[in-house]
């Protein structure tokens, strides 16, 4: 038990994953999007601060360098990464942790609380983010062409994240990679349909970033 | 007067021994393609007409693919195919073995139909570097189709008012289903890129298609992604790693 934070090991890392996507996301969007900017964000970036005091529960782990690298596919000052990378991918990424571990019978009150207000802010996110691209970036193939460029990254740099997310959430929480990404992936697509982007052209991209192509 | 014939160019290797396998394994599927429809129809006398008749023509299939892969020096790579379907023929079996029609129509008609659908279509741009393919790969992926229709048509009726029961039934026949037919589009997907087609573009258009397929019988759109995409990331992530997948 993580005598600071009153949360078992594992949940304690999990708390400074999201701290780290969380605190990139307000400083991103503060720079180049600052309608992603919420309320809803600001409340769980200062729950998290609650206890969450620096990267020592996730240094040393075998989620440190893929979170690193995770992140920094992401961090740009390009409003199209911004809002594609960080707004699209990682706050859906964010939003399927949130709900794996929030409907968790193995997780904790205070984590089941934090999972509640993570979900609330990327619910809104969801809302805001379309009408956003829409009219930055475009809709259709536009869209795809910009999703292809920017959202690359991200995808190349998650194989090892799923390594390291099936060794230290599946036993304990029945939490596996292939499951967040099935979640990720859905909402993905059901994201995209809306804006007219192609969906066979999308399942394809996908596939292939995931192949590493 | 003097004739000059031109000859095509051989083909490069790497090119020559995947062709060979890929037509090996589409020659010897349609095979065990005509076997499933045949099992599944001595299980239900009221289909077994129809399901002989797929049955056939998933074996002409097969018979053109041989005879426009011969008349291309293509020779098609019977032990690679062996390999691929053996897991394949143990699942087939067993879901006979348990008079289980319903299991092998989703076998044959979903699962292995989407992988054919998805590389047959992804075929036909480059099919004119070999002639004579075109007509056999597109007459075959009409067909594939009709199957298709046929086995979304009574798997609608089936499941009319039971889509919980088919979700079951659909989960249960997929964790061999997919590991083993996806896991044959991971195996290809080096050998389809080079013969000019995109492996990754092909896995992706089956698990759309196949994700469709469980939406057209009652799945809603981001249950059926959720279900596919966590069937198929096992094998992509064994993919990158260069792992065969059986």
């Amino acid at each position: 038990m993580n005598v600071i934070t009153g949360i078992d090991r594992s949940e304690a890392l999990l708390w400074t994953i999201l701290d780290r996507f969380e605190s990139l996301a307000v400083r991103q969007y503060a720079d180049s999007a600052r309608a992603l900017l919420t309320p809803e964000k600001a409340a769980v970036v200062t729950l998290l601060r609650t206890r969450v005091h620096g990267d020592d529960d996730l240094t040393g782990t075998p989620l440190a360098a893929p979170i690193d690298a995770l992140t920094a596919s992401v961090t740009s000052a390009n409003e199209a990464r911004v809002l594609i990378g960080q707004g699209l991918f990682l706050e859906l990424i964010g939003e399927a942790i949130y709900r794996s571990f929030g409907e968790n019978v193995a997780t904790s009150e205070p984590t089941r609380a934090l999972c509640a207000s993570g979900s609330a802010a990327s619910a809104r996110v969801r809302e805001i983010l379309p009408g956003l691209l829409r009219e930055r970036i475009g809709t259709g193939e536009r869209l795809l062409q910009a999703i292809m460029n920017e959202a690359a990254p991200l995808l190349r740099s998650l194989d090892d994240l799923g390594e390291g997310i099936d060794a230290t959430f599946l036993d304990r929480f029945g939490v596996s990679f292939a499951d967040l990404m099935g979640d990720v992936a859905a909402e993905l697509i059901a994201v995209c349909i809306a804006l007219d982007v192609d969906r066979r052209k999308f399942v394809a991209f996908l596939t292939s970033a995931l192949m590493g192509m | 007067m003097d004739t000059v014939t031109t000859l095509p160019a051989p083909r490069p290797q790497i090119e020559q021994e995947s062709i060979e396998k890929l037509m090996g394994l589409a020659i010897f599927g349609e095979k065990v393609a005509a076997k499933i429809y045949l099992l599944a129809g001595e299980l239900r006398p009221e289909y077994t007409s129809l399901l002989t008749q797929f049955a056939r023509m998933e074996a002409n299939h097969g018979a053109w693919f041989l005879e426009a892969s011969r008349a291309n020096g293509i020779e098609p790579d019977r032990a690679f195919a062996d390999r691929e379907l053996g897991y394949l023929i143990s699942q087939v079996d067993a879901h006979f073995a348990a008079r289980d029609f319903d299991a092998l129509i989703i076998v044959q008609g979903f699962i292995v139909e989407s992988l054919a659908i998805a590389t047959y279509e992804s075929f036909l741009p480059i099919a004119d570097r070999y002639p004579g393919t075109a007509r056999a790969f597109g007459q075959a992926l009409d067909e594939e189709r009709y199957h298709v229709d046929w086995v979304v048509r009574y798997l609608r009726l089936r499941y009319f008012d039971a889509v919980d029961d088919f979700r079951t039934l659909a989960e249960r026949v997929n964790v061999h289903g997919i590991d083993c037919i996806g896991g044959t589009m991971m195996n290809i997907s080096e050998y389809l890129d080079n013969v000019g087609m995109s492996g990754a573009y092909c896995a992706g258009a089956m698990m759309d298609g196949y994700t469709r397929l469980l939406e057209s019988v009652g799945f809603e759109q981001k249950d059926a992604t959720k279900h596919v995409v966590g069937m198929f990331m096992p094998l992509i992530r064994k993919y990158r790693r260069g792992e065969k997948t059986k």
